[in-house]
């Protein structure tokens, strides 16, 4: 089909193999791209293996709209089975390696095996190698993208890890340019497990689009219709940091360990304290949104924020200034971690220490104390050693009903949300397809417009439409959602990009379609990797149904387990899925899927 | 007294983030918005409930209106 390469690049580093291979058209129609190309290549490849053996792959993807002179198009996904969760695993990332991956003509990278020594892959168009890493190995991301682009230039896609990933950290990501991170279920683990410190990508060709012309004249309109929203001009001053202030007001800001929803520091590191720091600003290629702020440091070094960071890293541990925060999130990015995920982790750790369940003391807002928890974790060591597989784990080590305040969904620990007052978003962290981030759908939002409080079946079917449009489309196409919502871009331009790329029309409703296929596939992958994965997977934290917060404006307020329960029934009944989250034997004969169910023994 | 506060872009089009302004009798939230203020893709909360352009609004409340976002 136009609008792809049509080609998947494999590379085994057991052998040292490389392929080229075809990628049928039918999995460009049915699964589109990205999480979809990735999720079919797992299901069919990845079967039953430990996440951190030679036998797990990873999947680099991109969809037909990714790479393309449109807004936000620079991103590609990173999947694999999670070493983090032991389900499905992705992740999202704005990077110069999607327009080079496309350029250099393929859709996916797929790595597999393991290597003996420590090496990357350098591909450039029909180039690919394997080629030695040591020299890397143990340099943090910063030191080793300066490294690889002093080598190969600084027109090249990267994507690394940092030494916490090298450790098997399971909480590590996957970086690209000095603050990108994408890929939060352990992608960074999967690379370091297979002695793969990094991958670089140049590509000069083109992508064949069905139309240039036209896709030319929808790509200036779009972008002048972006940058002429009324939203757009705060948007670039404070880009997701607006949210800061946002949950603070609607008390859904992640505080003390998710204890609370409101911070009394919060004017100390909301989006205005931002704009007074900001010496920067970076985004991923393509986009007219730029929504990386680069602030100095409290000891002076540029470290690029965003809202995620600075609500888990901030409030979460009790951090008093942005500055503080700063520093505690490029050290994150130096080290390769997941920035959500480490502040969920320290967070639990603070708490434990506060209970006495551990003997190190660490209190909130313990500034010296967090850097040195960064590094025991990233290195697996001391009390760090605690936190190598994630708060699940963590708690299941420490027992004492300590998972009752051990902030995660599926193993995945909560982005930066307290959902106390969000019923809702409590059902869309359940309902996630890796575990509690919050990209498939963010309905806050709709919920504090209409009536946050309420437990309906109008708020369940909301849940399941940006679950289709987000974690469907979005992660698929694959581009970024920031456009739509942020300053209202039109969701009406995506198929008639798709059109100009690809010669063939898709209205929304068969979009969401193929978002259903793809996340019934993505259940279906739960299922057969664990076969005791029930509807007790889809539910949030027990804090938010136990412990209602003690501060602001909605103290005393906490998530109803029995209406939450309803919910997540009605949310099957819509999905087509039985009562215990896995889709029925109609529901993936009606997507095309039949086969599938033979292997979930439905 | 009405006390209304405005987040985000919302800011840039009030020209402030707070601001009192003092009326009567109740009237309809529009009337004491700016001509230009967006009637989409926002939250109205009126002491903390939801509300529209169109809810009237007495004196001693407080409003917040906000953008709808959608998350970091």
């Amino acid at each position: 089909m136009k609008g792809y390469a049509g080609k998947l690049l494999r590379v085994n580093l057991s052998d040292g193999k490389i392929s080229k291979e075809e990628i049928p058209e039918s999995m460009e129609r049915e699964f589109l791209g990205g999480r979809g190309f990735a999720i079919k290549l797992l299901w069919d490849e990845v079967k039953k293996v430990d996440p951190l053996s030679e036998k797990n792959k990873i999947i680099f993807s991109t969809g037909p709209l990714s790479g393309q002179l449109l807004p936000s198009s620079g991103k590609m996904v990173i999947a694999s089975k999670s070493p983090l969760t032991g389900g499905y695993g992705d992740g999202n990332i704005g990077t110069m390696a999607s327009v080079h991956l496309r350029k250099a003509g393929y859709d996916v990278l797929l790595v597999e095996g393991k290597s003996e020594k420590p090496c990357y892959l350098f591909i450039e168009d029909e180039r690919a190698e394997i080629l030695d890493a040591s020299e890397l190995w143990g340099k943090n991301t910063f030191e080793s993208q300066d490294l690889l682009e002093k080598r190969h230039g600084k027109n090249s896609g990267i994507l690394l890890i940092g030494p916490s990933g090298e450790n098997l950290i399971r909480i590590s990501t996957v970086l690209s340019q000095r603050g990108r991170a994408g890929g939060r279920p352990g992608m960074g683990a999967v690379m370091g497990s297979k002695n793969l410190k990094a991958v670089v990508l140049r590509g000069t060709g083109s992508i064949p689009n069905f139309d240039d012309e036209k896709l030319k004249e929808y790509a200036k309109k779009a972008y002048e219709e972006i940058k002429g929203k009324a939203a757009y001009p705060f948007w670039m001053r404070q880009g997701t940091m607006q949210v800061f202030e946002w949950c603070n007001e609607n008390n859904c800001l992640p505080t003390y360990n998710f204890r609370e929803g409101v911070f009394e520091f919060s004017k100390e590191m909301d989006g205005y304290v931002l704009e007074k720091l900001e010496v920067d600003r970076k985004g991923c290629p393509m986009c007219n949104m730029q929504c990386g702020h680069i602030v100095k440091d409290i000891k002076g070094e540029r470290a690029e924020l965003d809202y995620e960071n600075v609500g888990m890293l901030g409030p979460n541990l009790g951090m008093k200034t942005l500055a503080e925060v700063a520093l505690l999130n490029r050290m994150a990015d130096e080290w390769g971690l997941d920035a959500i995920s480490l502040g969920s982790c320290i967070g639990f750790l603070m708490e434990a220490s506060e209970k006495g369940l551990i003997k190190e003391r660490i209190s909130w807002g313990d500034f010296e104390g967090t850097q040195r928890l960064i590094r025991e974790i990233g290195m697996g060591e001391g009390v760090g050693a605690l936190m190598t597989k994630g708060v699940k784990s963590a708690s299941e080590e420490m027992g004492k009903d300590s998972h009752r305040w051990a902030m995660h969904v599926k193993g995945l620990e909560v982005s930066a949300y307290n959902c106390h007052a969000c019923p809702g978003m409590a059902l869309a962290y359940g309902t996630s397809p890796i575990g509690a981030h919050h990209k498939d759908a963010w309905v806050i939002a709709w919920e504090v417009a209409t009536d946050r409080f309420s437990y309906n079946k109008e708020k369940v079917e909301k849940v399941v439409e940006f679950q289709r449009i987000r974690g469907g489309f979005f992660e698929s196409a694959t581009v970024c959602r920031l456009p739509w919502v942020e300053v209202s871009f039109g969701l009406d331009w995506y198929p008639k990009f798709l059109e100009a790329i690809t010669g063939y029309h898709r209205d929304w409703e068969e979009l969401y379609r193929i978002g259903d296929r793809i996340y019934a596939l993505i259940r279906a992958y739960w299922k057969r990797e664990i076969p005791a994965f029930d509807r007790s997977w889809d539910y949030p934290p027990g804090r938010w149904f136990e412990e209602a917060p003690s501060q602001g404006k909605l103290k005393g307020i906490k998530v109803d387990r029995e209406k939450y329960d309803q919910m997540l029934s009605w949310y099957y009944e819509i999905r087509g899925w039985d009562q215990n989250g896995i889709p029925s034997k109609e529901t993936l004969n009606r997507l095309g899927l039949g086969e599938v169910s033979k292997e979930i023994s439905l | 007294m009405v006390e209304i506060k405005f987040l985000g872009y919302l800011t840039d089009i009030a020209g402030v983030r707070k601001k009192e302004v003092f009326i009567e009798s109740p009237k309809p939230l529009k009337d004491i918005l700016p001509p230009s203020f967006p009637d989409k893709n926002i939250i109205i909360l009126i002491d903390g409930k939801p509300g529209d352009l169109e809810t009237f609004i007495s004196p001693d409340q407080s409003v917040t209106i906000m953008p709808i976002l959608s998350g970091g």
